[in-house]
């Protein structure tokens, strides 16, 4: 008999536990100076099959209600003294926002061109907060030829 | 002459249920249309609205929460009959429209078809046997799924994937008290995307959900509460650039009032809310109330 309650009173207990709410403020994810960096061999990230660098930082935070824009460089390392050199694309970049956890992207952004392996990333709007991946793609067309992922938390 | 109550609780267990799924980004797996007591048909009719107040629980069950919510709002229609003796079919037919600020989307969430067996009939009104209701459940993605949003899950308004799923409905009236018990596992089939931001192959798994409520019944009301717990494993993406994703869990309380107009017209108002009960993960959670208006045809 007291077996039957020392297992139905816990197993009834954790049924019905109430949530827990564990609340964070969302932390702002500032980015700045990215583009200072010395050398390009010292590089942070890099496309996976080109091996080019990515430099990003934020040039207008999103908010909850408004879209925010990034500005990004593509560079390769000089062969003399390994600085960073811009690197002329044949094919358009494009970025992608994309949440794992939830399994959802969220609004299309822009990009544009501001010079050689220079771009602004427009329309920067994270529908939710919480884990989102900025997905720097290399694209032609639906075909994706070259991807570089930054993790952040909004 | 069958009481009122037992009438209330034949075919309202399931009515509360209705807000099952995940607040956001659609989600969710539809709960099947059963009748539940000894009626030849149902028709029912339900509006509710949804306020999505805790945007994103992760992985650790941190609960994150921005000024702006996302607002959903269910319009329902949703029928079953009696095809032979003991077996019967329904449907159910959502349409949602989710909005965040000024933006706002509506469409068609996912059909579903049901097919029930009362395998254990309540013929002989025995005082602890349950009457039990097992069923198949057929979802049809005619709703967007979540991957396939191009704005964020704004517009998708189903689970999005062709889905079977099996499970039984236990009822039991005892006096003006009735308690309910339901489980169900259902499985979610993959599917091919082409969008702007995903390319490649969505795989789902299985998802399951356990339920359990009660009731109180007094002349012609019904007072009543649930607890329903879901499981949803992780959608995978296989292609160029490929996610695990990460599995969805959650638990819906509800507490409803019921009128018995008569023996054919039954109103229903609940409360539901998904930030009470559970160990929510990977999820957004919501507030809903709802509406619902129940025809039956009788034996």
């Amino acid at each position: 008999m007291l077996g039957k309650k020392m297992f139905f009173i816990p197993a009834f207990a954790a049924l019905f536990a109430c949530a827990e709410p564990k609340y964070v403020i969302a932390q702002e994810t500032k980015r700045e100076n990215a583009f200072q960096s010395q050398k390009a061999t010292e590089c942070e990230l890099r496309f996976r099959n080109s091996g080019y660098c990515l430099l990003w930082q934020w040039e207008k935070m999103p908010t909850s209600t408004e879209p925010g824009s990034l500005t990004f460089k593509i560079v390769r390392a000089n062969a003399l003294d390994d600085s960073p050199v811009p690197v002329n694309l044949d094919l358009a970049p494009a970025l992608v926002l994309w949440m794992p956890s939830m399994g959802h992207g969220s609004s299309p952004t822009i990009v544009e061109q501001i010079d050689t392996g220079t771009y602004r990333a427009k329309n920067v709007f994270f529908i939710m907060p919480g884990d989102w991946e900025l997905r720097f793609q290399i694209k032609d067309g639906s075909t994706i030829h070259d991807e570089a992922v930054v993790s952040l938390i909004i | 002459m069958m009481r009122p109550w037992f009438l209330l609780l034949s075919s309202l267990v399931f009515a509360p249920q209705s807000s099952w799924a995940a607040a956001c980004c659609g989600g969710g797996f539809a709960a099947p249309s059963i009748i539940a007591g000894d009626e030849k048909a149902q028709l029912t009719t339900s509006y509710s609205y949804t306020d999505v107040v805790i945007d994103y629980v992760d992985s650790r069950g941190i609960w994150r929460q921005w000024d702006e919510h996302q607002k959903v709002q269910t319009l329902k229609i949703e029928g079953a009959h009696v095809i032979a003796d003991r077996w019967q079919a329904g449907f159910r037919l959502p349409i949602l429209q989710r909005s965040r600020i000024n933006e706002s989307h509506s469409g068609l969430g996912d059909l579903s078809f049901s097919f029930g067996y009362e395998y254990l009939p309540d013929w002989s009104y025995n005082p602890i046997r349950p009457k039990g209701i097992g069923y198949l459940h057929l979802t049809l993605p005619t709703g967007k799924s979540r991957a396939e949003s191009e704005i964020g899950g704004l517009d998708c308004f189903g689970n999005g994937f062709w889905a079977i799923g099996i499970g039984t409905l236990l009822t039991k009236t005892l006096g003006r008290y009735d308690t309910f018990g339901s489980i169900e596992v259902h499985r979610s089939l993959p599917k091919a995307v082409s969008t702007r931001q995903v390319q490649g192959t969505l795989e789902p798994g299985f998802g399951g959900q356990f339920g359990l409520g009660a009731g109180y019944n007094l002349r012609s009301f019904r007072i009543g509460g649930s607890v329903t717990w879901i499981y949803e494993d992780p959608v995978k993406i296989h292609g160029p650039s490929p996610s695990n994703g990460l599995p969805e869990r959650y638990a819906t309380a509800v507490i409803s009032l019921s009128f018995l107009a008569s023996q054919e017209w039954a109103g229903t108002l609940s409360y539901t809310d998904q930030t009470v009960f559970g160990d929510p993960i990977n999820t957004s959670l919501g507030r809903t109330v709802a509406f619902q208006l129940q025809r039956r045809w009788n034996r």
